[in-house]
């Protein structure tokens, strides 16, 4: 048998065992959402989403200034489309978002904020596939001009206020149930109702939370 | 060879999940009296409109959980025995079956002008 052969063979041998390895570890797993991707997992798809991205598009500026009503209309668009997931303050840490796979990562940190402008543009316009990340945009000016505020403010996260997330939560798209539940908080918290009830398991918009 | 097998090795260890944290699920909320309040706790009393049972639940307070009094932010040192307080909180069941009780938000009355 040729050296070369033998080299082919060994290396098909730990491919076939890595693979095996691999599907015994996803059928033991399940398909449970509840655990995090493997360091492997999350390095390998950040970088082929990376290199998914157009370099033309990873290095596109964001035409809009950072003016305040440029950021005022981000932070309405983020409370009512992204928060969901992301929370308010973009920590990903909703209800959702905690039992996403994967989770959304936290936008506070250089995993986000080390990306362009154009990539950050790029995938809020056109989602991530595999992720629970919708492609947003639908080709319009009207879209753009939205994700490019968007941008903008997911840079503002971290120095976020507590006014600003107050306006976020009054922003945060609910359900009548949860207006409801809202009424009953607040005429409890001011001492219009009389007593103190438990509460009960709801199911509802995690975003208004952060 | 050996060298193939540390890889391996590397690339499955790469692979496992990166946080086996105990699995929470949806948000119940609360609404009581501060019945105590401790380094990183606070035990809320409640009681059952209909049945009149008062229960007492303990919650851990995180770095994460958010105390909001009225409309601004507040930190948890300004919550007060005997005020009213609602809480959104999940829990996580450990494999012995204890269930603990983790606070992400924190809401507290408006103070009074």
């Amino acid at each position: 048998m040729s050296r070369a052969l033998r080299c082919l063979l060994v290396v098909f041998a730990v491919l076939t065992a890595g693979a095996v390895a691999v599907a015994v570890l996803a059928i033991s797993r399940g398909v449970s959402a509840r655990e995090a991707p493997g360091r492997l997992e999350t390095y390998v798809a950040r970088n082929l989403r990376h290199l998914a991205i157009p370099a033309g598009a990873r290095g596109m500026a964001n035409p809009l200034p950072a003016s305040g009503a440029v950021l005022a209309g981000g932070l309405a668009h983020f409370a009512d489309h992204c928060a969901v997931c992301h929370g308010n303050d973009g920590s990903g840490d909703t209800a959702f978002g905690r039992n996403l796979f994967p989770k959304p990562p936290d936008m506070r940190r250089k995993a986000t904020l080390g990306l362009s402008d154009g990539e950050l543009f790029y995938i809020i316009e056109h989602g991530v596939r595999f992720t629970g990340m919708p492609a947003f945009g639908d080709g319009t000016d009207e879209s753009a001009r939205d994700t490019w505020a968007l941008v903008h403010f997911i840079r503002r996260l971290p120095e976020l206020t507590g006014d600003e997330l107050a306006r976020m939560r009054s922003l945060n798209p609910r359900t009548a149930e949860e207006w409801l539940q809202e009424e009953e908080i607040r005429r409890f918290l001011s001492g219009d109702d009389p007593g103190p009830t438990p509460g009960g398991h709801q199911h509802r918009n995690p975003g208004e939370d952060r | 060879m050996t060298r193939l097998l540390a890889v391996a090795l590397v690339a499955a260890w790469a692979l496992l999940p990166t946080a086996a944290t105990a699995h929470e699920g949806h948000e119940h909320t609360i609404m009581g009296i501060v019945q105590k309040t401790e380094d990183g706790r606070v035990e809320v009393r409640s009681k059952d409109e209909k049945s009149g049972k008062e229960t007492v639940l303990s919650i851990r307070l995180d770095e994460k959980t958010e105390v909001w009094r009225g409309e601004a932010k507040a930190v948890p040192a300004d919550i007060k025995t005997g005020e009213r307080i609602v809480v959104k909180y999940v829990t996580a069941k450990a494999k012995d079956g204890q269930e603990t009780h983790t606070a992400k938000q924190v809401r507290l009355a408006a103070p009074t002008l």
